[in-house]
């Protein structure tokens, strides 16, 4: 029951209640007279006592101060506690911030944290009985229930109790700025309450925009528990050819401060294979299995880990583009490309085109250009840059400068380079015997990979090796027979070895053909696959290409469940998108029935790591006066007034025994 | 000797004190051959001891029988009897006037210690021994020679009931002022309130207590001087000096009874160890009580 003054006049009645004060102040006792024997004595006795009463009387007056300050504070404790407190009869706006991210779904108790949040949000809407309140659900696209804050609490009750937490990476910021708008136009006391589990990775660097008079209560909950997941599951190299042997790696990441052994299982191409792995203390593991896959095409791969903790981040997946072969385009006429050819014949992954021109972009993985002039330099960093690995052999009065500005070396001065012959001929040689290339032939098995004799070479300076270039080859004499530029994504060669049979004998050597297959897996440009992750909780969308029929596309989980699909035109042909948020798992694009592409969904790993932050730390906090307080009581639902007046009660108890205490009487029987 | 017209010596008090033998522990020095045994040695039939001849001695005390045998010259010395002395010393300060007019019919402390001593003062007198009189406050007020007649018993209850109490207490200083005024030893009786140091009274007494004196402290107190009475918040205002101070009584009575028994603890202790009698003397009980400590 609130209890209003409604007439300000009547306040000055408020003045009585000083009279009874006044009173006892000014009101002077005259005691009787008593004549006495001798008042020394009696002096002596009060002395006496004194030394005993004045302590006894100072700590009951100190209980006595306690005990009143204990029932002050339990009555308007609340109020003082928080010093932008709804005061009785004032208009109430509160905006929840409701964590459902990720970490949310970690298990608490019989229940899981979003379970412990959502109580605590329709409690305190419940308790609070605002005139206007909202819900701001903080997940990967934070969003509000009402458009601005409504009177319709139960509705906002009952939306809470049928929300569900949603394995997605939580946009604190976004949720902050949503409830900063929503409260900035709200009406009298406003409350902005964040329920959270205050996931340290998620929330350590965020900032409240918290309007200016508005309380802010933190309630967290979950307790922080330890966790292990799958952080990442890619293939090396990343995009293999079939036949190829590659590896599949598994990072997994220990968020313990304890080492953990856990079973690793991966499924690749209908095969399936464990591992047990050690995770150290708040470290990580790679574990790497060997696959090979025979045919061409889109392979799912999925890696789990037994069930721990935290099951939602145990298991994550991938999909690898298994290519049937790559491409290698020569261009120029001569020995050069029937060597090619003939290369082409021996490997069966490799497929060589002999073209008049450097090809388009995104046609071939290899350009070989023989007797290169320096012309079309621009084309042909257009085409590194597309992720195509580049073999330039210049031929006679060749600019140096054009080789050096498609490899990204500045170049000094002119010059051109010299094509020399000699009938003798040159011996190649080794330049970088780390290489991956050579690993093969380290042991001797396969001979010299460089064997043979070349009678024509071009010289290309020694000099031009330093602008970062990797010498994976030189002739005898020091002269440089290939050089590497690396230059993510585009991979530039200098070729400076004859392939033509006229002027060389290395394409007979039996080494030939192995060194040119480890060459052409070892130094492809690196090109990151297209990626075919979906962020959790972003839009599945699949432009297939070319005209599709919008019946025949469809959408479906790897559980077989249907999705309902949009479908829009555009200049590049229809696009379809999944009109549900992207939930952890596999989901496949089917047209007329057959399987076109894959997606997949994996847990965020933001929010695999399940500590905890104090809350107090977040900047802008708008609690600091009465931290301790809101801290050790509001903040963490621990109510306070039952503590202050259990204190006032033994304040008073502590009172009355040190005043009813009398120290014991010395030798009462003399 | 039956008078009735002493306001402190009631005719049945003379009757009682009749049966009353006021004997005298300790040895006097009194001039009369009588039933008191003394130090002084002289001519009785009680042997007392032999002691060796000292120039001066009477020839006469020589035991010829024990010189024939030894050739030594040998006195042989008797108990002498002779009278007693007895000294009173009557507290009459102010504070001996409690509880004064709100006694409720009680005895004021003076008046209870006049009764006493009137009676005491018969009682020897009437043994034909002999006693003294001094009415003290902060000094020796009246004082009346010892003696033992019919009108030394007048003088002595006439000042009895002239006295009046006023003035402040130092027995200590009495005590060392009435000390040449004794000539010859005796028993002591203080009639007093005693509030003052018991170590200053009983240095004060050393000199008599080391001349043989018997000495007796009746310590005069009234029932409420004992507990302090209920009268809640009160000014008190001390009887002799006139200082006040305000006290709840219920606050500090239990603090008052414990200093009351803490003093005459003091005194009782400092009074054995020194073989005085210490005996307390309440005016709500019968003054004839006293008598038994004086047998």
């Amino acid at each position: 029951m609130s209890l209003f003054l409604e007439n300000g006049g009547w306040m000055g009645l408020l003045g009585l209640a000083l009279v009874p004060l006044l009173v006892h102040l000014l009101a002077r006792t005259r005691p009787p007279r008593f004549a006495f024997s001798s008042v020394e004595f009696l002096r002596r006795v009060l002395r006496r006592s004194a030394r005993v009463r004045k302590p006894q009387d100072m700590l009951a007056w100190l209980l006595r101060t306690l005990a009143v300050l204990g029932v002050a504070g339990a009555v308007i404790g609340p109020i003082l506690a928080s010093r932008d407190a709804a005061l009785p009869g004032m208009a109430r706006s509160v905006v929840v911030v409701a964590d459902r991210s990720g970490s949310m779904a970690a298990p608490d108790g019989v229940g899981t944290r979003f379970s412990a949040a959502c109580e605590a949000a329709a409690s305190h809407l419940k308790k609070a009985r605002p005139e206007a309140a909202n819900v701001v659900w903080l997940d990967s696209r934070p969003e509000a229930v009402f458009p601005r804050p409504g009177p319709n609490v139960s509705f906002l009750v009952e939306s809470i109790n049928r929300a569900e937490v949603r394995l997605e990476a939580g946009a604190v910021d976004t949720a902050m700025r949503i409830a900063g708008e929503q409260l900035a136009e709200a009406p009298g006391h406003r409350e902005l309450v964040l329920i959270s589990d205050f996931q340290a990775s998620a929330w350590e660097d965020a900032a409240l925009p918290v309007p200016d008079g508005v309380k802010v209560i933190k309630r967290q909950v979950g307790t922080e528990t330890g966790n292990s997941s799958i952080e990442a599951l890619f293939v090396t190299p990343a995009d293999p050819v079939a036949g190829q042997e590659v590896g599949v790696v598994a990072r997994v990441r220990n968020h313990a401060g304890t080492p953990r052994r856990a079973t690793l299982y991966l499924e690749a191409g209908g095969g399936r294979q464990s591992r047990v792995i050690e995770l150290p203390a708040w470290g990580s593991t790679e574990a790497v299995f060997e696959a090979r896959f025979g045919r061409a095409e889109e392979v799912l791969l999925s890696a789990a880990l037994e069930a721990d903790e935290f099951p939602a981040d145990d298991r994550r997946h991938a999909v690898v583009e298994v290519r049937e072969a790559l491409d290698l385009v020569v261009i120029g006429e001569g020995g050069d490309g029937e060597v090619w050819n003939a290369l082409g014949d021996a490997l069966p992954w490799l497929r060589v085109r002999i073209e008049d021109a450097p090809p388009r972009p995104g046609t071939a993985q290899f350009a070989y250009a023989a007797d290169w002039n320096g012309e079309n330099v621009e084309r042909w960093r257009e085409l590194a840059a597309s992720g195509a690995a580049v073999l330039m052999r210049p031929g006679p009065r060749t600019p140096l400068a054009a080789l050096l500005d498609l490899a990204g070396v500045e170049s000094e001065g002119g010059g051109s380079f010299a094509v020399e012959g000699s009938e003798t001929g040159w011996e190649a040689e080794i330049g970088d015997a780390d290489a991956k290339v050579f690993a093969l032939f380290r042991t001797g098995e396969f001979g010299n990979p460089l064997g043979g004799v070349f009678r024509s070479r071009s010289k290309l300076p020694a000099g031009a090796v330093a602008g970062g270039g990797r010498l994976l080859a030189r002739y005898a004499d020091g002269t440089p027979a290939m050089v590497v530029w690396d230059r993510p994504p585009a991979k530039v060669v200098y070729w400076g070895l004859a392939l033509d049979r006229e002027v060389s004998t290395w394409p007979d050597q039996s080494s030939f053909v192995p060194f040119i297959g480890e060459f052409l897996l070892h130094e492809r440009a690196v090109v990151p696959p297209a990626s075919t992750e979906v962020r959790a909780g972003g839009e599945l969308f699949w432009q297939p290409g070319e005209e599709a029929v919008r019946s025949q596309v469809r959408l479906v989980t790897s559980g077989g469940e249907e999705c309902p699909v949009d479908a829009e035109a555009g200049e590049a042909g229809t696009l379809f998108r999944g009109r549900m948020r992207a939930a952890p798992g596999v989901y496949e694009w089917k047209l007329g029935g057959q399987l076109a592409t894959r997606r997949v969904v994996n847990f965020p790993e933001t929010e695999s790591d399940l500590r905890v932050m104090d809350p107090g730390r977040l900047a802008g906090e708008e609690v600091e006066g009465s931290a301790l307080l809101q801290r050790a009581a509001l903040g963490r639902g621990v109510p306070l007034w039952p503590l202050l007046a259990a204190a006032a009660l033994v304040f008073l108890l502590g009172e009355g025994v040190v005043t009813l205490w009398k120290p014991r009487a010395m030798d009462e029987s003399a | 000797m039956a008078a009735t017209r002493y306001r402190f010596l009631k005719p049945e008090d003379i009757r009682r004190l009749k049966n009353y033998e006021f004997g005298a522990r300790a040895m006097v020095e009194g001039y009369l051959s009588g039933r008191h045994r003394s130090k002084q040695r002289g001519a009785s039939i009680e042997f007392h001891e032999y002691r060796s001849y000292s120039p001066g001695d009477d020839p006469g005390l020589v035991d010829w029988r024990v010189f024939a045998r030894t050739d030594r010259h040998y006195l042989r010395t008797f108990e002498q009897e002779t009278n007693m002395e007895c000294h009173i010393l009557l507290d009459s300060s102010a504070s001996m006037a409690f509880p004064g007019n709100a006694n409720g019919g009680r005895l004021s402390k003076l008046e209870y210690a006049s009764f006493f001593a009137a009676c005491l003062g018969w009682l020897v007198i009437h043994k034909t021994d002999r006693v003294s009189l001094q009415v003290f406050d902060r000094g020796i007020r009246s004082f009346l020679p010892p003696a033992s007649t019919r009108r030394h018993l007048h003088e002595f209850l006439t000042t009895l009931e002239n006295n009046r109490a006023g003035g402040e207490t130092s027995l200590a200083e009495v005590l060392q002022r009435a000390h040449p005024l004794i000539k010859r030893k005796g028993t002591l009786v203080i009639l007093s309130d005693f509030f003052d140091d018991p170590a200053r009274i009983f240095h004060a007494l050393n000199p008599f207590l080391h001349r043989g004196f018997r000495v007796h402290l009746f310590h005069v107190l009234d029932p409420w001087e004992l507990t302090l009475p209920d009268r809640g918040l009160a000014r008190f205002i001390d009887m002799e000096n006139d200082e006040r101070v305000v006290v709840h009584t219920g606050s500090v009575r239990a603090a008052w009874k414990r200093e009351m028994r803490g003093h005459m603890r003091s005194l009782r202790r400092l009074a054995a160890a020194r073989r005085v009698d210490y005996a307390m003397a309440r005016t709500d009980r019968s003054y004839f009580e006293l008598f038994d400590r004086l047998a």
